[in-house]
C-alpha cells in the first residue's frame, strides 16, 4: 500500500491518512474550493522529498507540494486520488552570507522568520505578503509572490538566486547561482511563479537588501478615490520610489477601525493611502516630504506622518491585517487579485463597485497601489449557494473589466484553480501550448500539481512547425 | 522594408520546415559576422516604439529600435529605461535583451530581464507567441520571457517588447575613487558594509579606466540616481567611508563617462562575462588574467559579482579549462560576444552541471524544434 511505502521512507509519525486529518488540508485560502487529498506526508529532508517524489514516480500518482496553505487560488489543493507533500517540516535557515548579501533556507521557512534572522546583521528579505508572519519561501517561490514592499524591492523572483530542485521523477537539480547568474537559460526565472508544477524547491538562495537607516510613513485620507488613485500616479511620476504605497477604500477603513487592529484612520475618508519611503535620512526627509506635498495637491484632506516606530507600526498593522478584519464581516471572504495600469485604476475601481452592486455583493478594496495591483474582497456565504454563484460571477466580470483595461488576471497569488479559466482572456492557444510544452520538460508525465494554471482544453499542440 | 510579422513569422516556418538556418539580427551592431551556412532573419525594420504610455511608465517597442533612439523617444515623456549594455550606439533593444547584456545599472536596477514585462516572439516553429503583459506585475502563466531575455536568441526571435521604464530622476551623479588593486578590493568591500545601494558601483581596470578618460590605476565609479536630497547623500556617505578607510583617492570622471563605458567594453573583440560573488569579484578578475593573459580589460558590477573581461582571442581549450576552475567556485561563464568561428567551438554556455544542462536543451528543443536559429549555445 502506497502509505505504508512513504512511511517507510519519512517514518510513521509523518504519513496521514484518517479522514479527520486530511479535512485540515482540504482548503488553503481560497474559499469557493475544497478538496481532499488522499494521503498527506511530511518529508523531513531534502533526502526524503526525493525519495518521496522517486516512489510517487515509479506507482505513477499525482502529488501537489504544499507549504503553509495560505495561498488564495487553489494551488495547494488535493484531489482524493493525490498525495499532498507538506514541506513545512524544511524549516532551517541554512546560512547567512552577509558579506554576500544572500540567504540559503529550506522551503519550509516563514518568510518574516527569514528577515527576523537577517536583521542583526543589518538586512532583511524584502518580499513582504499580508501572510509573511505564516507563509513560507517555498510558497512565495512557487507563487512568485509579492507584497506591499515590492513596489520598490521587487517580487520574489527579483531575490532568488539559485535553487535545488527535486523533479517530479525524483532527481535533484542544482539552477542557477549563487552569485545570480545564470548558468545556460535562467532555469530560476523560470522555476519562480511556476505553481508547483516544475517539481519542489528543497533549498533556496536568495538575495538580502540592506535595512533602510531611515523609514518615513504616512497617512493621507482623501474625500474620492479617483483623487487618491491620482495621487499615486503623481507621486510615481514625480520620481519618487516609495518602499510602498498602498489604498483602502471607505469600506476597508471603517471595518479595520471597528476590529481590533484599528489603525486611526479617518472613517469618514472615501479612500486612504498608506505611503512609505526609505533610505538615508535626508533623502528620504525631503521624499516624504515631496509627497505629501503630492498628496495634499491631488486632493488629500489630511496627512499625517507617523512620528514613532509604534505609530508606523500601527498603521502597517492596520493595513497587513485588513484581510483578517474582512473575516468579522462574513463567514467567507474572497480575496481577488489582477493588475491594471496605474492610471486605469480609478475607472477599473468604479467598474468593480458597480458589479458589486449588480451581484449584490458587498466589495472592499485594499491593494498595492503603487503598482496598480488590486484585491477587491468579495463578502460572502459559502453555505448559501446563490451567494457562491454570485460571486463566481462577479469574479469573472471583475476579471474581465481588468483585462480590458490592459490588465492581467493575477499580480501575485498565481493561477491556481481560481483562474484557471481565465487564462484565455490574457493568453492565445498557441502560447498555452508552449507552456504545456515547457512543464513536460520538467514533468513529462503531468503528476505535478496537476489541474492547475493551464486549461487544457484551450491549449494548441505546440508543434515542430507552424501550419500557418 | 516594412515590418510585417506575419510574413517574417512564415520565414521562420518556412525554414523550419525546410530544415534551413537563420541567424535573427537586429541593428547587426553586436555580433560581428553571421554564422556559416546561416541566413539572416532581418528584425531591423521592427523599429517603432509602437505605444508609449508615460504616465503608466510603460512602453512598447520593436526589437530593431535602436538603444539610443529609444532613449531620446522615452525621455521626450520624462522617462527612462534602466538598461545600458555594452555596445556601440545604435545597439538594438533586441539584441540587447537577447543577449542578457547588463550594464553597470543592474546594481541598482537588477539585470535585462528585470525591465521587461512582456514580448512578442516568434518561436523556432515559425508561431507567434505573446507572453507577458503590459502591467508591472503579473504572474499568470509560467514566466517564459525570463528564458528568451539572454537567451541569446536560441529560443526565438524577439519582435517586440513591453518595457518597465523610471521616471526621469531629477539628480544623476557619479563619484570615483582610484588606487591599486588591493585598496579598491577594501574600498568596494567598505562601501557594501556600509549599506551602499547605488545606481552603479563599477570596478574598472587600469586601462579601461584610462580608456573611459579617468586614472590609469584601478578605479571604483559610484552612480547615485534619484531625487537630489537621496543622490547627495548616497555620494556624501560613500565618500566619507572611504575618507576613513584612507585607501583610494577620488579622481574625476568625464561627464559622459557610462556611455563611454558602453562604447569601450562593446568595442572588445571577445567579451566574457563571469558570475562571481560581491566579495570575490578580484578573484574573478585574476582567473580571466590567468587563463587569458593581457586582458583588453576588465569591469566589474560588485553589488552583482559580475565581471567583463575582454580579450582579443580564445582558443576552445583556454575557454575549457577557465570555465572548469570558475565552476569549482560555482561560477558561469558565457561568451557575451565573438565571432561566429569562436561562438561556435567555445560555446555561449558551458561548464553546466548534467541537470541544468539536461532541462537547457530540452526547453531550446521545445521552443525551436527543429533547430533553425543559428545560436551555437553549447560547444
Amino acid at each position: 500500500m502506497l502509505a505504508d511505502e512513504l512511511r517507510r521512507i519519512v517514518g510513521a509519525r509523518f504519513v496521514r491518512t484518517a479522514r479527520a486529518e486530511l479535512a485540515t488540508f482540504a482548503a488553503d485560502g481560497l474559499p469557493t474550493h475544497r478538496s481532499t487529498p488522499g494521503v498527506v506526508v511530511f518529508p523531513g529532508s531534502t533526502a526524503e522529498v526525493c525519495a518521496v517524489l522517486k516512489l510517487l514516480s515509479e506507482r505513477g500518482v499525482p502529488f501537489v507540494a504544499r507549504g503553509a496553505g495560505t495561498g488564495l487560488s487553489g494551488g495547494a489543493l488535493a484531489e482524493p486520488s493525490t498525495v499532498l507533500v507538506t514541506l513545512t517540516r524544511l524549516a532551517r535557515i541554512r546560512a547567512i552570507d552577509a558579506t554576500n548579501r544572500r540567504a540559503v533556507v529550506e522551503p519550509g521557512v516563514v518568510n518574516a522568520t527569514l528577515s527576523r534572522a537577517a536583521l542583526p546583521l543589518g538586512l532583511m528579505y524584502a518580499p513582504d505578503p499580508s501572510s509573511q508572519t505564516a507563509c513560507t519561501i517555498g510558497g512565495n517561490v512557487a507563487e512568485n509572490a509579492g507584497g506591499p514592499h515590492c513596489l520598490k524591492y521587487g517580487v520574489t523572483t527579483n531575490h532568488v538566486l539559485a535553487l535545488e530542485v527535486a523533479l517530479p521523477s525524483g532527481e535533484l537539480v542544482r539552477l542557477g547561482s549563487a552569485a545570480g547568474e545564470p548558468w545556460g537559460a535562467d532555469l530560476v526565472g523560470l522555476f519562480v511563479g511556476s505553481e508547483g508544477m516544475f517539481g519542489i524547491a528543497t533549498e533556496i538562495t536568495v538575495g538580502l537588501v540592506p535595512v533602510p537607516p531611515s523609514v518615513r510613513t504616512l497617512l493621507a485620507d482623501f474625500a474620492t478615490l479617483r483623487g487618491a488613485a491620482e495621487a499615486v500616479s503623481r507621486i510615481i511620476a514625480a520620481g519618487i520610489v516609495p518602499a510602498a504605497l498602498e489604498m483602502m477604500d471607505q469600506s476597508a477603513v471603517r471595518i479595520v477601525e471597528e476590529s481590533v487592529y484599528r489603525a486611526g484612520y479617518p472613517t469618514d475618508a472615501a479612500a486612504v493611502l498608506l505611503a512609505e519611503v526609505d533610505g538615508r535620512p535626508d533623502g528620504v526627509a525631503a521624499e516624504a516630504e515631496r509627497a505629501a506635498s503630492i498628496c495634499r495637491a491631488a486632493g488629500a484632506r489630511q496627512v499625517r506622518e507617523a512620528s514613532t516606530a509604534a505609530e508606523r507600526e500601527r498603521l502597517w498593522q492596520g493595513r497587513k491585517k485588513a484581510f483578517g478584519a474582512l473575516g468579522r464581516v462574513s463567514a467567507d471572504l474572497l480575496v481577488q487579485d489582477a493588475v491594471v495600469p496605474r492610471t486605469a485604476l480609478p475607472d477599473v475601481l468604479e467598474a468593480i463597485a458597480a458589479i458589486a452592486e449588480r451581484h449584490r455583493l458587498r466589495v472592499t478594496n485594499v491593494f498595492h497601489a503603487g503598482d496598480g495591483n488590486l484585491h477587491p474582497n468579495l463578502s460572502f456565504d459559502a453555505r448559501d449557494p446563490d451567494a457562491l454563484a454570485r460571486v463566481e460571477v462577479a469574479s469573472g466580470e471583475i476579471m474581465r473589466a481588468c483585462v480590458a483595461a490592459g490588465g492581467t488576471i493575477t499580480g501575485e497569488h498565481g493561477v491556481g484553480l481560481d483562474k484557471i479559466d481565465y487564462m484565455p482572456l490574457v493568453f492565445g492557444p498557441d502560447v498555452l501550448g508552449l507552456m504545456a510544452a515547457v512543464r513536460r520538460r520538467f514533468d513529462p508525465d503531468e503528476r505535478a500539481n496537476p489541474g492547475k494554471v493551464l486549461p487544457v482544453s484551450q491549449c494548441r499542440e505546440w508543434r515542430p512547425w507552424s501550419a500557418t | 522594408m516594412t515590418a510585417d510579422l506575419a510574413a517574417t513569422a512564415r520565414t521562420v516556418g518556412a525554414a523550419a520546415a525546410a530544415g534551413a538556418r537563420l541567424f535573427p539580427r537586429g541593428a547587426g551592431r553586436w555580433w560581428p559576422d553571421v554564422p556559416e551556412g546561416a541566413e539572416v532573419l532581418d528584425l531591423s525594420p521592427f523599429a517603432q516604439v509602437a505605444r508609449f504610455d508615460a504616465a503608466d511608465l510603460v512602453a512598447t517597442a520593436g526589437a530593431g529600435c535602436a538603444l539610443d533612439r529609444l532613449a531620446v523617444r522615452l525621455a521626450s515623456g520624462g522617462t527612462w529605461l534602466a538598461l545600458d549594455p555594452p555596445g556601440p550606439v545604435g545597439r538594438s533593444l533586441g539584441g540587447a535583451l537577447s543577449a542578457g547584456g547588463a550594464g553597470p545599472l543592474a546594481a541598482g536596477y537588477g539585470p535585462p530581464r528585470d525591465q521587461v514585462l512582456g514580448m512578442t516572439l516568434i518561436a523556432g516553429n515559425g508561431t507567434v507567441v505573446r507572453i507577458g503583459g503590459r502591467v508591472v506585475k503579473n504572474v499568470a502563466g509560467f514566466d517564459l520571457a525570463k528564458v528568451v531575455v539572454g537567451g541569446h536568441g536560441a529560443f526565438g526571435a524577439i519582435v517586440e517588447t513591453h518595457l518597465r521604464l523610471r521616471a526621469t530622476p531629477e539628480a544623476d551623479r557619479s563619484r570615483a575613487w582610484a588606487g591599486p588593486l588591493e585598496s579598491v578590493v577594501a574600498a568596494s568591500r567598505a562601501l557594501l558594509e556600509a549599506g551602499a545601494a547605488p545606481a552603479a558601483l563599477e570596478v574598472l581596470s587600469p586601462d579601461l579606466a584610462e580608456g573611459l578618460g579617468t586614472a590609469g590605476e584601478w578605479v571604483l565609479a559610484l552612480r547615485a540616481i534619484g531625487t537630489r536630497p537621496a543622490v547627495e547623500e548616497e555620494l556624501e556617505t560613500a565618500a566619507l567611508a572611504l575618507q576613513s578607510l584612507r585607501a583610494c583617492r577620488e579622481v574625476a570622471l568625464p561627464r559622459d563617462v557610462w556611455e563611454r563605458w558602453r562604447e569601450v567594453v562593446g568595442s572588445w573583440p571577445i567579451v566574457l562575462r563571469i558570475g562571481a560573488d560581491p566579495s570575490s569579484w578580484a578573484d574573478a578578475v585574476a582567473l580571466a588574467e590567468r587563463h587569458l593573459g593581457l586582458l583588453e580589460g576588465a569591469s566589474a558590477t560588485v553589488p552583482r559579482g559580475t565581471v567583463r573581461a575582454g580579450t582579443r582571442a580564445l582558443e576552445p581549450a583556454t575557454a575549457s579549462s577557465m570555465r572548469a576552475e570558475a565552476a569549482r567556485r560555482g561560477w558561469p561563464i558565457t561568451l557575451e560576444r565573438a565571432p561566429a568561428r569562436t561562438r561556435s567551438a567555445v560555446g555561449i554556455w558551458g561548464g553546466m552541471q548534467p541537470g541544468p544542462l539536461r532541462l537547457t536543451r530540452a526547453l531550446r528543443d521545445t521552443f525551436d524544434p527543429a533547430g533553425v536559429f543559428a545560436v551555437p549555445l553549447l560547444a
